[in-house]
């Protein structure tokens, strides 16, 4: 063996290595520069508003799983999606910029609400400074859902008084994938896991249509709402609030059958939302009272003096409670 | 107890463990330190509920044991323990009450639902097809007592209140969950 051939024996593997990380298997995509846990949050946010898109996604709670086909259109008319459930009864509902109607084949009714007007939802980002008090973000590595790749975002509470998620985002199109709602021990409560996800330039609006026409339905509609300024004079106060929520909307609704009104009162922490009804109760008030749950949104209602008080959000048993314990009628 | 043991012990308290997770109770008994524990996180959560008793008697717990100590045996079948502290309500499935209260107002006010005062309804109850309409003839054909029962259970406003916290709920920054999967879901075991 000569000097010169073992030189070039010692020089290859340092070829290779530089040849390595010029030239990446030429499977792999290449790596796209990762976000920050806010950038990709905000990205998100906005592209699942502003995206023409349909897929199936898993949804688990407890033992259960149902699975569902959501369709979401984005024009310039505005935002419309409908969700449809695939499994036991085609229970759907539709969402546009009017109203959300609830269809439940079960048993042939139709729920009929307003929905938010488009200039209420556009406000986002909130300030991240503000929820980053109470919360941490990180960005836990890549993954791959429904055949794509993703990036996965941690929030983890600061305090037991609201939820985690750790979030699946699509790196390309920036949509949700995957998402799981956990509470501060990190169990998961709920999961959605889409399987399949395909983005389009348009939806027709055929697609946004029911598939059950509700004619010899019963309709059962709810009156609109009046907003009131927040903070502004109320009759009822909620006197305490975890560290971090603020109220940030309040309105009257009234209902059709009574025409007795129902105050809507909205906090959030910037990333959870709790909503605090009051309504007047008529009647024998013998209605059901204490803790309520529906996957990750928990609820707690109470009786104060003719009225029931409700505190709901996809928050702690104990924050609702707490909130919904507070609650004071106003000076 | 181990750290793990105790958030398994304060999610179970919170009601948040998963329900295929076995119950910690049963460990919870076995020593003086666990009970003590036991005893202390029931405390915390009062006091973050916001509800503790003007007077705690740090005693009642042992006092109550003592008591039932001196009880005569009574050899009967074992009844099922009671859960110690409240659960979420069987059934309480929101978008099921929907579906009761829509059977009820299907019943009476059908082609006039707009219109029409809010029909009673019972509220919780399961939305299976065979149980819901079994259910409706039972309030069709009520007495008086049914129509009391029917008069004190109102509609539940719970689906009205999920889609309208919904709506709120999509202008936050993060859409973790898609809002409206939990009244399209079935509740098949609640």
């Amino acid at each position: 063996m000569t000097p010169m051939n073992s030189g070039h024996a010692a020089q290859l593997p340092l070829f290779c290595l530089l040849l390595a990380i010029a030239c990446p298997p030429a499977l792999a995509e290449p790596p796209a520069a990762t976000p920050t846990a806010q950038q990709l949050i905000n990205e998100m946010s906005r592209a699942q508003r502003r995206l023409n898109y349909d897929g199936v996604f898993i949804y688990r709670r407890n033992r259960q799983i149902d699975t569902m086909r959501l369709i979401h259109k984005a024009d310039a008319s505005g935002e419309r999606e409908r969700l449809i459930s695939l499994t036991g009864m085609p229970r759907e509902v539709i969402r546009d910029e009017r109203s959300v109607t609830c269809i439940f084949p079960d048993n042939q009714s139709v729920m009929v609400e307003k929905s938010r007007p488009r200039q209420y939802v556009a406000q986002l980002p909130e300030p991240i400074e503000r929820i980053s008090t109470h919360y941490f973000f990180t960005m836990d590595g890549e993954d791959r859902v429904a055949g794509r790749r993703t990036w996965i975002v941690n929030i983890r509470p600061k305090d037991s008084y609201r939820y985690g998620y750790q979030l699946w985002i699509d790196t390309e199109a920036k949509l949700l994938l995957k998402s799981e709602l956990k509470n501060k021990s990190g169990s998961a409560l709920e999961q959605i896991m889409f399987t399949n996800l395909d983005v389009y330039d348009s939806i027709p609006d055929e697609m946004l249509k029911p598939t059950l026409s509700g004619r010899d339905y019963t309709w059962y509609h709810n009156a609109s709402a009046e907003q009131r300024a927040p903070g502004g004079d109320s009759d009822w106060r909620v006197t305490w609030l975890p560290e971090g929520f603020d109220m940030s909307e309040h309105e009257r609704q009234s209902l059709v059958a009574s025409g007795d009104p129902v105050d809507h009162i909205v906090f959030s922490d910037g990333l959870a939302t709790v909503s605090v009804f009051i309504e007047k109760l008529r009647g024998d008030p013998e209605i059901v009272f204490g803790p309520l749950q529906m996957g990750a949104v928990n609820a707690f209602a109470r009786y104060a003096g003719g009225f029931q008080v409700t505190a709901v959000g996809e928050v702690p048993p104990t924050t609702v409670q707490r909130m919904a314990n507070s609650v004071v009628p106003g000076d | 107890m181990n750290d793990r043991e105790l958030e398994r012990v304060s999610a179970f308290m919170d009601g948040e463990t998963g329900s295929d997770e076995p119950s910690p109770i049963g460990g919870l008994l076995e020593t003086g330190a666990s009970r003590r524990t036991w005893e202390r996180y029931h405390l915390i959560h009062d006091c973050l509920a916001g509800s503790l008793p003007a007077y705690r008697d740090p005693d009642l717990a042992r006092r109550i044991t003592d008591a039932i100590a001196a009880q005569p045996t009574v050899l009967a079948p074992a009844r099922p323990r009671a859960t110690p502290f409240a659960r979420p309500l069987a059934g309480l499935a929101i978008a099921a009450s929907v579906a009761a209260m829509a059977i009820l107002t299907l019943q009476y006010h059908r082609g006039g639902a707009e219109t029409a005062p809010v029909a009673p309804a019972v509220a919780n109850q399961s939305a299976s097809d065979s149980i819901a309409p079994r259910r409706l003839n039972l309030a069709s054909g009520r007495g008086d007592a049914a129509a009391r029962l029917q008069q004190a259970r109102t509609p539940s406003p719970m689906n009205r209140y999920l889609v309208n916290y919904n709506e709120y709920r999509r202008s936050g920054a993060v859409q973790g969950m898609l809002p409206y999967v939990r009244i399209v879901a079935h509740d098949t075991d609640e």
